[in-house]
């Protein structure tokens, strides 16, 4: 797949742990490296607007196409 | 009563598989003994055609008895809440390989035994009566066939949305 989750990055700007966002966007941390990892085949806009929520950025600075 | 999990349907179904595969291995086993007795009491040619009869019902027992176990192996997955997974996929297709066997075998066994052995297939009402289910027989086991491979293709369609939903965050 061509589109890159730059999750970690945020994070780390943020200063936030996985255990911490997972809690705050209500998903479980396997879930959450699931989509760390690019794993993961989909994401709901509820997920997608809570994490910009709690990390203070857009869906652009989370999601990138590489092609 | 629940269809799958402990104490529901797929476990009385499993129970009753190993059943039925227990009391086939000894059919199969004390069927030499009858025929023994057969042949005693019957002309050369008539011997010939039920023993040409007989290992025709003999291979087709093979895969019976192979599909009989991945039937059981199912069951038992359904048991363990294990419904929509891959290998229930790849049992549903040797499944539906097994019933084509079956049905070829019985084919074979309408030609080469009622037409091809006893000639006269109008000689007695039984023999006609015979050949009849022998026929059925086939196109059962053919039409089952499909009918587990069509089964196959909607597992695997459902598989795939299942991965894809669990994958979606």
């Amino acid at each position: 797949m061509s589109i890159i989750v730059n999750l970690d990055v945020m994070m780390a700007k943020r200063k936030i742990s996985s255990n911490e966002l997972a809690q705050k966007i209500g998903i479980t941390t396997a879930n959450l490296s699931i989509l760390k990892t690019n794993k993961g085949k989909a994401i709901r806009f509820s997920t997608l607007d809570k994490i910009c929520e709690i990390l203070e950025c857009t869906p652009g600075d989370i999601l990138e196409y590489k092609n | 009563m629940k269809v799958t999990g402990k104490r529901s349907i797929s476990s009385i179904i499993k129970i009753f598989l190993i059943i039925l595969f227990i009391s086939c291995i000894i059919s199969m086993i004390s069927a030499p003994i009858l025929i023994k007795n057969i042949q005693n009491n019957l002309e050369n040619e008539k011997s010939i055609e039920i023993i040409t009869q007989i290992t025709f019902l003999y291979t087709a027992a093979i895969p019976a008895l192979i599909m009989i176990l991945e039937f059981e192996k199912i069951f038992s997955s359904f048991e363990k809440e294990i419904i929509f997974s891959r290998k229930i996929e790849k049992r549903l297709k040797r499944t539906s390989m097994y019933c084509l066997l079956i049905g070829i075998i019985f084919s074979l066994n309408a030609l080469v035994c009622n037409f091809l052995i006893s000639g006269n297939i109008f000689e007695t009402p039984f023999k006609m009566m015979y050949l009849i289910i022998i026929i059925l027989m086939s196109m059962i086991f053919l039409i089952l066939s499909i009918g587990m491979m069509v089964l196959k293709n909607i597992y695997k369609v459902a598989i795939d949305n299942k991965e894809e939903n669990d994958l979606t965050i």
